[in-house]
This record gives structure tokens, sequence and C-alpha cells, in this order.
């Protein structure tokens, strides 16, 4: 019997979002490897920084699947700046970028989705599978390393 | 493992026993003495993550909340992902390949 393809809830607004929209993304510090930084000693970020919510979360944040948040950096900079994301955190957290372009190379949507005090929240999703998989969050991992906006202090310095 | 529920900034819950329990398992299993030892995570889910890297290669295993390990391999020969059990590649010789212990 053939297996209908995922069918993802979430649309993916390509004439909202524009592929070379920057969308934000905040870094918990375990994800950061600093034994392996670029040039200028800025870290690589691990995939597991860009995994979707779990279903039960997603399911209490009212979302019809499983997706990640991230912050539309125009819609930032209308309001605020980019640091103000990172203020309730720690400092050793970090804040990095991919575009809405770079995500869609890797099949996933971008969806507008403001939510109470964050009218530049969006979500994005695998349109392919209902939770996003580790291929997939590698690569946007990649990108995300060549595309720092707040790099936190180095921990062994 | 003892990471507070809203770890990563995003809500995500606290990491769950039954995961803990499994990884620890998990990791009984597949490392001897001389093993690298992976960088230890936690998941979005409540699970915990295992990581291997190379700029080359990476292996990764996300052990569920509930305990079900999944596998990710990359290298020069491509990709696999899938369930980790017996169908799998072997865990140990992965990661020699990769950390050359």
């Amino acid at each position: 019997m053939a297996v209908e393809p995922y069918q993802s809830p979430f649309i993916d607004e390509v004439d909202v979002i524009l592929d070379d929209e920057w969308l934000l993304r905040r870094i918990y510090p375990g994800f950061l490897d600093w034994e392996r930084c670029d040039a200028d000693g800025r870290p690589r970020v691990k995939g597991g920084a860009f995994q979707d919510y779990g279903e039960e979360q997603a399911e209490n944040l009212g979302y019809e699947a499983p997706a990640m948040s991230v912050a539309i950096r125009c819609l930032v900079d209308a309001v605020t700046n980019p640091s103000q994301l990172l203020a309730a955190f720690g400092p050793a957290y970090g804040l990095v970028a991919i575009t809405a372009g770079e995500a869609r190379v890797l099949n996933q949507g971008v969806m507008w989705r403001p939510v109470e005090g964050e009218p530049w929240h969006a979500v994005v999703f695998d349109k392919a599978v209902r939770r996003r998989k580790p291929a997939a969050q590698s690569g946007l991992a990649l990108a995300a390393t060549q595309r720092w906006v707040i790099v936190p202090p180095d921990p062994r310095a | 493992m003892h990471l507070p529920a809203g770890w990563d900034s995003y809500g995500a819950p606290a990491v769950k026993r039954e995961a803990a329990d499994r990884t620890l398992q998990l990791l009984i299993n597949v490392l001897d003495e001389w093993s690298a030892l992976p960088d230890l995570l936690a998941t979005s889910d409540g699970g915990v993550l295992l990581e291997w890297f190379t700029p080359d290669q990476e292996l990764r295993i996300d052990v569920s909340a509930n305990g079900v390990p999944t596998m990710f391999y990359r290298g020069s020969g491509g990709t696999w992902e899938g369930d980790l059990d017996e169908g799998s590649p072997d865990v140990r010789e992965l990661i020699f390949r990769i950390t050359g212990s």
C-alpha cells in the first residue's frame, strides 16, 4: 500500500518571507563547539541547536505540528535590536542567522506566527517530515555557523 | 542531565529519567576504555543527544524522551539515518572511524 507523502499543516510563505530575509535563532551554550572555531574565533554551531519543539510542547504552544521558533530580523530591527533577544538569558547564549532561502534549500518552510510581545516571531518547519531530522538540523547549523550575529565570550578565555 | 526545564531558552523540558537510563545503558554497550567520549547534550523533547564530530564525519544518536534511540551518520560515503537496532551500521566501528579510538 502506498504511503501518502507528508503534508505539513504550516504554509511556506514564500511571497511574504523572501529568500533573502534573515531569520535569527538563539543558541544554547551547550550547542556551541569551541574546539572548532573559524578564522575569526567564532565557534561551530551544533546541529542540535536547530531541533523542532517536541510534540507535547508544540501542542502546548498551539502549533499544529512540531516546528522551530525564529525571529524575522527586519521585524526585530523595526522595534528593537537583536541583542534584546538575548536579554533574558545568560551571557553565554549566542545569536545566529540563516536566510529563509538557505532553509528552503533544505526543504524547510517559513511561516510568520507572531506571539504576544514578539511580533517578529516565525516558525521554520520541515516540509517532508513531521519533525526535523538530524541531517536537516546539521544543514541549518552549517549555514548559521557562517552567519553569526552575536558571539558569546569564549568560555575558555 | 540536570538541565532545568527551559534550558534552551525556548522552553524545552528537562531530560526524562527513561532517556537518561537508556543513554547510560547504550554508552556501556558501545564504548570501551579507549573509546572517544561523545558530546552529551539534551534534546528539545526531553531526550538525550550524543555527538561524535569531525568536519568530515558526524555520528549522532538521539535517545527520545521515552528511551528509543535513532542514529544519524554522515561520512564520505554518504549519510545513514534511522532507528538504532540490529539493522543499523555498527556504532563502535563508526566511532573508531570518526575518532580513531
